[in-house]
């Protein structure tokens, strides 16, 4: 009896423990079933709030092709639930990326949608160069004719500017007879060639080119001068002019530097008694009129414009003044900012691309322990935000994304290709040794090329690597 | 014998209810899915219609209620606002239009750039 009643005992127990476990089966099938509708849930909503994200996205890009290009800033808000994060990287003097990044919670993961655009400033495009390969290139380049090129003897190159497949070269002698503009064909960038050349006068210090025209700073008391190269083989002068209220006197007051903006000439002089910067309307190139001077206290030994805003640099205790120049007949210091070791080493050149402002010095010495390349927030000027030693005058800066192409005075670091880290810092990527001093450089669609100061072997072109 | 009965009787049938109950709820929150999905899928559908629509459009005064309507017609959903700016100014090349649609109780911006 006891052993049938164990039998049934465990008969018992056995039905209970299956009905548990069928129980415990279903359970598990049901929950499986809800945590796959819940995941395909999460998905569906994951792909709606995406759908919303990416129009939210669209929205910033599409509004930002209605500002003016250079109020185009960075900026972070919030719609809702989601984060908005527009962010711009300029390109070059006329272009930049726009990123929208648009953000969300879901449940513990942050989602994105990134969309990218590029705004182009048509409008003063047009004066600029066009270096888009350097998109690939970045810090990848190649030099691929050194020094192919040689100008009159005793002519001192100074500036070099681009323009479709010529480059204007120009130069400045102690011998007047002697040309002081050069023009290179490069429709073969491996066989550059001189193809043309115009004798101003006593000798250009810089240039810029836009359209049919150079536009130069002559050193000489007629500091303005427009060429035209329609004909870029015979370029013509076609007006110069003294500009009024600078007071020559000796090499004071002499045209040293030149920017071409919005149908604007930007003409800087050597220090005189009188205004050392000048707005000159080119609308009319065969009636330039001065709309606007201002008397910086140095020498401008170079300019950058941008929207409404004029960087100029000088050797001077003041390194760096920034002007508002949107009614250039009253033209407003808006700040202006001393750099360290400023006895010994004067503010060279200059870059603006958006906000950051990129000053090349000069060398202040073989100890001087103060750096060359000084970087610069356009809304504060006050001090530098990121600075670096190139043990040689910093001549000229090209700024292309996040790399800066530089030339410097030292014939063995006389071209230099800088990159800015992702905080901002520059480091050297890659140095070449060029012919002598490093003057200036400038790119078209093609290439890359510098100008050395010595007229022998003056031309070196550089090129994508591959 | 007759406890052991009852016992069985009330597991089942809370096992079975909250099975019936549970596969109800499974059943429903497929056909909300599948809604949901459709849902996406048309706002895809009709976005890339819209897309083909405005940016062929020359001029954007003729992107009208009526015609943004007709495209949503057959996809699905149905328009419930509907508002339309286009938004010019002196400095830019560019001219923008956002329109604005309230889709499955829902508010929707679809903007698009042109040149002027």
């Amino acid at each position: 009896m006891a052993r049938l009643s164990d039998n049934r005992n465990t008969a018992k127990g056995m039905i209970l423990s299956e009905v548990l476990l069928a129980g415990a089966i279903i359970s598990l099938t049901l929950a499986s079933v809800v945590i796959v509708i819940g995941s395909i849930q999460s998905i569906l909503i994951d792909v709606q709030n995406g759908f919303e994200a990416q129009l939210l996205a669209r929205e910033e890009i599409s509004l930002a092709h209605l500002t003016v290009f250079d109020d185009v800033a960075s900026f972070q808000k919030t719609d809702g639930f989601f984060t908005i994060n527009f962010s711009v990287s300029h390109r070059n003097d006329f272009s930049m990326n726009i990123f929208v990044d648009v953000s969300w919670l879901e449940g513990l993961f942050q989602k994105h949608r990134i969309l990218t655009d590029q705004l182009v400033d048509w409008r003063h495009a047009s004066g600029s160069i066009n270096c888009d390969w350097l998109d690939n290139a970045k810090g990848d380049l190649l030099l691929i004719n050194f020094g192919t090129l040689n100008a009159d003897v005793g002519n001192l190159i100074t500036d070099v500017a681009a323009l479709g497949d010529f480059i204007y070269v120009s130069a400045d002698s102690s011998t007047s007879s002697l040309p002081d503009l050069y023009v290179i064909d490069v429709h073969d960038i491996q066989n550059p060639s001189i193809v043309g050349h115009l004798n101003t006068g006593p000798g250009i210090a810089s240039i810029a080119v836009s359209g049919h025209y150079v536009f130069a700073a002559n050193a000489g008391s007629y500091q303005m001068q427009i060429i035209d190269i329609t004909d870029p083989i015979n370029p013509i002068l076609i007006s110069q002019a003294k500009l009024s209220g600078a007071i020559v006197s000796g090499s004071g007051g002499f045209g040293k530097s030149v920017h071409f903006f919005d149908n604007k000439m930007y003409i800087g002089l050597i220090k005189n008694a009188g205004p050392e910067f000048f707005v000159i309307d080119v609308s009319n190139s065969q009636l330039p009129i001065t709309i606007g001077s201002y008397e910086i206290g140095s020498t401008v030994n170079d300019i950058d414009v941008q929207g409404n805003f004029a960087i100029v640099v000088t050797p001077g205790q003041m390194s760096v003044l920034l002007l508002d120049v949107s009614n250039p007949a009253m033209i407003l210091e808006t700040s202006r900012t001393s750099f360290v070791g400023w006895q010994t080493q004067g503010a060279q050149s200059v870059e603006m691309l958006g906000s950051s402002i990129t000053v090349g010095r000069t060398l202040g010495g073989f100890y001087s322990p103060y750096s060359e390349l000084m970087l610069l927030n356009r809304n504060d000027i006050s001090s530098a935000v990121n600075n670096l030693k190139i043990n040689a005058s910093v001549e000229n800066i090209l700024g292309f994304n996040n790399y800066l192409y530089i030339t410097a005075s030292d014939a063995n670091t006389a071209f230099q290709i800088l990159r800015n880290d992702a905080l901002g810092s520059p480091v050297v990527v890659e140095t070449f040794t060029l012919s002598s001093r490093g003057v200036a450089l400038t790119c078209n669609s093609k290439a890359m090329y510098a100008v050395t100061q010595d007229a022998q072997d003056f031309f070196h072109v550089f090129s994508l690597s591959q | 014998m007759l406890t052991e009965i009852i016992v069985y009787i009330a597991l089942f049938a809370v096992l079975f209810s909250s099975a019936f109950g549970a596969t109800f709820q499974i059943i429903e929150g497929i056909k909300y899915l599948q809604v949901q999905k459709e849902t996406v899928d048309n706002l895809y559908f009709f976005q890339s219609r819209l897309n083909s629509f405005v940016q062929s459009s020359s001029d954007w005064e003729n992107v009208s209620q009526n015609t943004v309507e007709q495209l949503i017609s057959n996809s699905g959903l149905s328009i419930e606002s509907f508002s339309s700016q286009i938004i010019e100014t002196a400095t830019s090349s560019s001219r923008v239009l956002l329109l604005t649609l309230g889709i499955n109780k829902k508010t929707y911006t679809f903007s698009y750039v042109q040149e002027k």
